[in-house]
C-alpha cells in the first residue's frame, strides 16, 4: 500500500480536493452553513485517518466516503432541522454523483465558454452575484433593482447557462 | 444559446433549483423538490448540473472580472518599484499583466469555509468597507487620475522603526508612497479590506487600495473573497490575488519566494523572455522561489509556515474564530532549582521541587482557561521542566514531528528558548542574523543558544521534541536520543501536564553546566491551537526582559534581548 502520513501532502491533497468535496457534501446538504460545519468534520476525520489513506487510490473517493458518513451524522445531529433531503433522496444522490463527476471538468469548460455568450448585462449580473459573497436581497437593494426581478434574472441565466453547457457536452459526446 | 428539446430542462424544476441556489426556496417548494430527486434520475442529473454550475460560477465571476477588467476599469497599474537600478524591460509596469491570467479551476477552495470564517468575524465595519469597495470597483471607478488621498491605515505596530520620511504611528492614514520598516512588525488595513501584515526589514510602496508593491522584506496579505484582484508587485512578479492570504518575500538580491496559505493566487512573472509558462496559478500550500537571476524560473521549494509572520501578537488578533488569548508579560525571571532526587517522566510532579516555578494567565475572557504553571529543575545531567498548561482542547496537535517540525508550535505546543553560556551575560544580545545590520556576531549563531519545543503528537500519542540553535533556527534535531518526556491530559479535559528531561549535552552545555548563581537567557512560550490539532489560534509569552515586556515586544525567536532570566538556585 502507498502510505503517506505526511502533513505537507494532507494539506496539498487537501486542498488541492476542497473545492470537489464541497460540492459533493453541498449536493447532499442545502444549507450552506450546514455545509461548512460537516466540511470541518470531514477535513478532521480525513486528518486523523490519512495515515490509512493508499495513495495510489483517487484520494476524491476516499475523501468523499468520510464525507458521506459525516453528512449523516450531521443529520443525526441535527434531527429537527426543516430543510434537509429525505434519507431517500440523500442516498439517490450520492449514488448518481460519481458518475455525474466524470464530464465535471468537460462542463466546466462548457461553461467557460457559455459565459463568453453571455450579453454584457446578464455577464455583470454573474459577477455582482457570484464574486461577493452577498445575499440576492441585499444585492438587488445595492443596484437599485427589484428584488422578484433579480431572482428571475438569474433563474433565467442560469437556466440558459444549464442548456448551454447540455448542448455542448452533446456535441462532444 | 437557444433553448432545446433535447435538453431537456424541465422549466418547473429548473425553478425549484433556483430558488434552492438563492435560498429564497419555501418549505413546500422544498418538498416538491425533494420528491423529484428522490424518484426522477433526471432530476438528479439537473440538480447536480445546476449545483455544478453554481459553483464554478464563483471562481468563474473572478476570472470574467480579470477579463473584463472590472467591468471596463481595470484596477490601476502598478507603477514601477523606485529603485532605480533595473534594467529597462525589467518591468513592464504598467502592462495588464492580469490579462494572462490562467482559468482558477475548481478554485471554490479559494472561498473554502476557513476563510469564510475568518473574514465573517472581522466585523460589520469591515465588511461594509469591502462591499462598498467591491460596488466601487465594480460599478463606479472610472479611469481616471485621482487627486492624492487616503485609502490605508496603518491599524498595528509593534516596534516599529521606520527610516525615511513616513514615518507613521497606529492610527495614522496612509496615501500612496514609499515605507521602510527597519525594525518590528506593522499592519496596514488597506480601504478595501485587504489587510497587509509587513514584518520588518522590508521596503514597500503602497500604490492604491488594489495593489502593492515590495521592494524588499516580507509582507503577509489577507484579501476578503469580496476584493478579489489585489496585486502585489515585486521587481520580478506580480501576485493577483483571488481571494486568498499569501506571503510574498523578496531576498535582498530580488529572489522572490511567494507561498499561499489559503485560496488560490496567480503569480505573474515579468520578464518578458522568461522561458515556460509566464503565470502560475497557485493554490493553499504551495510555495515557488522565482530564481534571482534573470533567467526567471519557478521552482517548487517547501511550504514552509514558519517563513512568514502571520499574526500579530496582540491582544485584538483574530484567528479562527476566537479572540488570539494573549497577556502582556508581567514576570521577569523564573528560579531553576536542584532537582530533589530522582524525576521519573510519567506527567506526574509529585516528585518535584515547584518551588522556584511561575504561574500566568492569558488577559480575561481567557484567563480561566488558557494559562501556564511553569517550573524548571537541574542536576549535574539533565535540565528538567515542567508545565501545566490550560487548554480547553488539550493534547490535539497533528503536526508529525517527522516530516513538519518546524510547524509544530502551531498545533498546541510548549516552547522555551535559553542561553546556556553564562558569558552570554544578560540580557543576551543575539539577534537574529536576518534582523541584524552588518554580520551576524558569534552569539547569534552559536549552539548555546537553544530553542525548545514540546507537543504531543496525538496521531501517535508521542511526546515529541523538536530543539533549534542558535538564533538563525537553521540547525535542529527531532526526538534527539538522550531525552525524555511525558504528557498526561487532566481528568477533566481542560488542562494537560508536560514533563521533561533534557540532556544538557543537547544544550550545548555538556562541558559547561549552569552553576548555582548563573543568571541565563530564558523564555517560555505556550501555544494554543484550534480543535484542528494544526492551526494556530494564540499563545503567551512569559519570563521576560521588562525593558521590553512594557513595550510589548512579542518577537522573542528574533531578538534573545527580550528573554527574562533564569536564575539558577
Amino acid at each position: 500500500m502507498g502510505r503517506s502520513h505526511d502533513t505537507e501532502d494532507f494539506i496539498r491533497l487537501y486542498a488541492g480536493h476542497e473545492g470537489r468535496l464541497r460540492r459533493y457534501v453541498s449536493a447532499l446538504v442545502p444549507v450552506p452553513a450546514d455545509v461548512d460545519d460537516v466540511l470541518q468534520e470531514t477535513a478532521i476525520a480525513l486528518m486523523r485517518k490519512f495515515e490509512e489513506y493508499d495513495s495510489n487510490r483517487p484520494f476524491l473517493n476516499w475523501a468523499c466516503r468520510f464525507a458521506f458518513f459525516e453528512v449523516m451524522q450531521h443529520r443525526k445531529r441535527a434531527k429537527t432541522r426543516q430543510r434537509r433531503f429525505s434519507d431517500e433522496t440523500v442516498e439517490a444522490i450520492a449514488r448518481d454523483y460519481q458518475q455525474h463527476e466524470q464530464l465535471a471538468e468537460q462542463r466546466r469548460q462548457a461553461l467557460a465558454d457559455c459565459l463568453r455568450q453571455l450579453g454584457a448585462q446578464d455577464r455583470r449580473l454573474v459577477k455582482l452575484r457570484y464574486a461577493s459573497d452577498e445575499t440576492v436581497g441585499s444585492l438587488a437593494e445595492r443596484i437599485g433593482e427589484p428584488v422578484a426581478r433579480l431572482y428571475r434574472s438569474l433563474a433565467r441565466i442560469r437556466r440558459m447557462l444549464a442548456v448551454c453547457v447540455r448542448s455542448k457536452l452533446a456535441v462532444q459526446t | 444559446m437557444n433553448d432545446s428539446r433535447e435538453t431537456g430542462i424541465d422549466p418547473e424544476l429548473a425553478e425549484l433549483l433556483a430558488s434552492l441556489i438563492d435560498e429564497s426556496i419555501t418549505d413546500e417548494q422544498f418538498a416538491q423538490l425533494d420528491r423529484r430527486l428522490k424518484e426522477d434520475p433526471q432530476a438528479r442529473r439537473l440538480y447536480l448540473d445546476y449545483l455544478q454550475i453554481h459553483g464554478e460560477l464563483s471562481s468563474l465571476a473572478v476570472q470574467m472580472i480579470v477579463e473584463d477588467g472590472w467591468a471596463g476599469s481595470p484596477p490601476t497599474g502598478t507603477r514601477n518599484a523606485s529603485d532605480g537600478n533595473q534594467g529597462a524591460g525589467a518591468f513592464p509596469g504598467d502592462a495588464p499583466a492580469v490579462r494572462r491570467l490562467e482559468a482558477p479551476a475548481t478554485s471554490v477552495a479559494a472561498r473554502g469555509w476557513r476563510k469564510a470564517r475568518r473574514w465573517l468575524i472581522a466585523g460589520a465595519a469591515a465588511l461594509a468597507l469591502c462591499v462598498v469597495a467591491a460596488f466601487v470597483l465594480l460599478h463606479v471607478a472610472p479611469p481616471q487620475p485621482k487627486p492624492p488621498e487616503f485609502f490605508a491605515t496603518l491599524t498595528r505596530a509593534t516596534d516599529c522603526v521606520w527610516d525615511g520620511p513616513t514615518r507613521p504611528k497606529p492610527g495614522d492614514r496612509l496615501a500612496a508612497g514609499g515605507l521602510s520598516l527597519r525594525e518590528g512588525m506593522a499592519e496596514i488595513a488597506l480601504a478595501s479590506g485587504v489587510n497587509l501584515l509587513v514584518e520588518a526589514p522590508a521596503t514597500m510602496e503602497l500604490v492604491d487600495a488594489a495593489s502593492s508593491v515590495l521592494n524588499a522584506g516580507r509582507i503577509v496579505a489577507r484579501v476578503p473573497p469580496t476584493v478579489v484582484g489585489f496585486a502585489v508587485d515585486t521587481p520580478r512578479t506580480r501576485i493577483v490575488d483571488l481571494g486568498t492570504e499569501f506571503g510574498v518575500y523578496v531576498e535582498p538580491d530580488r529572489e522572490t519566494i511567494v507561498q499561499v496559505f489559503d485560496g488560490v493566487v496567480v503569480v505573474e512573472l515579468k520578464n518578458p523572455d522568461a522561458p515556460g509558462k509566464r503565470s502560475h496559478r497557485l493554490v493553499a500550500g504551495e510555495t515557488v522561489r522565482i530564481d534571482a537571476s534573470g533567467a526567471v524560473e519557478l521552482q517548487t521549494v517547501a511550504f514552509s509556515p514558519e517563513r512568514f509572520l502571520r499574526t500579530f501578537s496582540t491582544p485584538s488578533v483574530h484567528e479562527g474564530d476566537e479572540l488570539v488569548p494573549f497577556k502582556p508579560s508581567q514576570i521577569p525571571s523564573l528560579d531553576v532549582v536542584a532537582a530533589p532526587g530522582p524525576v521519573i517522566m510519567d506527567g506526574d510532579l509529585s516528585d518535584w521541587d515547584l518551588s522556584g516555578g511561575f504561574e500566568a494567565r492569558c488577559a480575561e475572557p481567557f484567563a480561566e482557561s488558557y494559562y501556564v504553571h511553569g517550573s524548571m529543575m537541574y542536576d549535574k545531567q539533565y535540565l528538567y521542566v515542567a508545565a501545566r498548561v490550560g487548554d480547553p482542547m488539550p493534547m490535539r496537535n497533528v503536526i508529525d514531528p517527522n516530516t513538519d517540525p518546524w510547524s509544530a508550535w502551531m498545533g498546541g505546543s510548549v516552547q522555551f528558548r535559553l542561553s546556556t553560556d553564562r558569558t552570554f551575560g544578560w540580557p543576551v544580545k543575539a539577534t537574529k542574523p536576518s534582523c541584524r545590520r552588518g554580520g551576524a556576531s558569534a552569539q547569534d549563531t552559536s549552539g548555546r543558544i537553544v530553542h525548545l519545543t514540546l507537543w504531543y503528537f496525538q496521531p501517535c500519542e508521542q511526546p515529541c521534541l523538536e530543539i533549534r540553535y542558535g538564533m538563525n533556527l537553521d540547525r535542529g534535531v527531532v526526538n534527539p536520543p538522550g531525552w525524555q518526556g511525558a504528557f498526561r491530559k487532566a481528568p477533566d479535559g481542560k488542562s494537560y501536564t508536560v514533563e521533561c528531561a533534557i540532556p544538557w549535552t543537547l544544550l550545548g552545555a555538556g562541558n559547561d553546566l549552569p552553576r548555582t548563581g548563573d543568571e541565563l537567557g530564558l523564555c517560555w512560550t505556550v501555544n494554543w491551537s484550534d480543535a484542528s490539532g494544526k492551526r494556530w489560534k494564540g499563545q503567551l509569552i512569559e519570563i521576560k526582559n521588562p525593558a521590553y515586556a512594557a513595550r510589548g515586544k512579542a518577537l522573542t525567536f528574533m531578538y534573545a534581548e527580550t528573554w527574562g532570566k533564569a536564575i539558577y538556585r
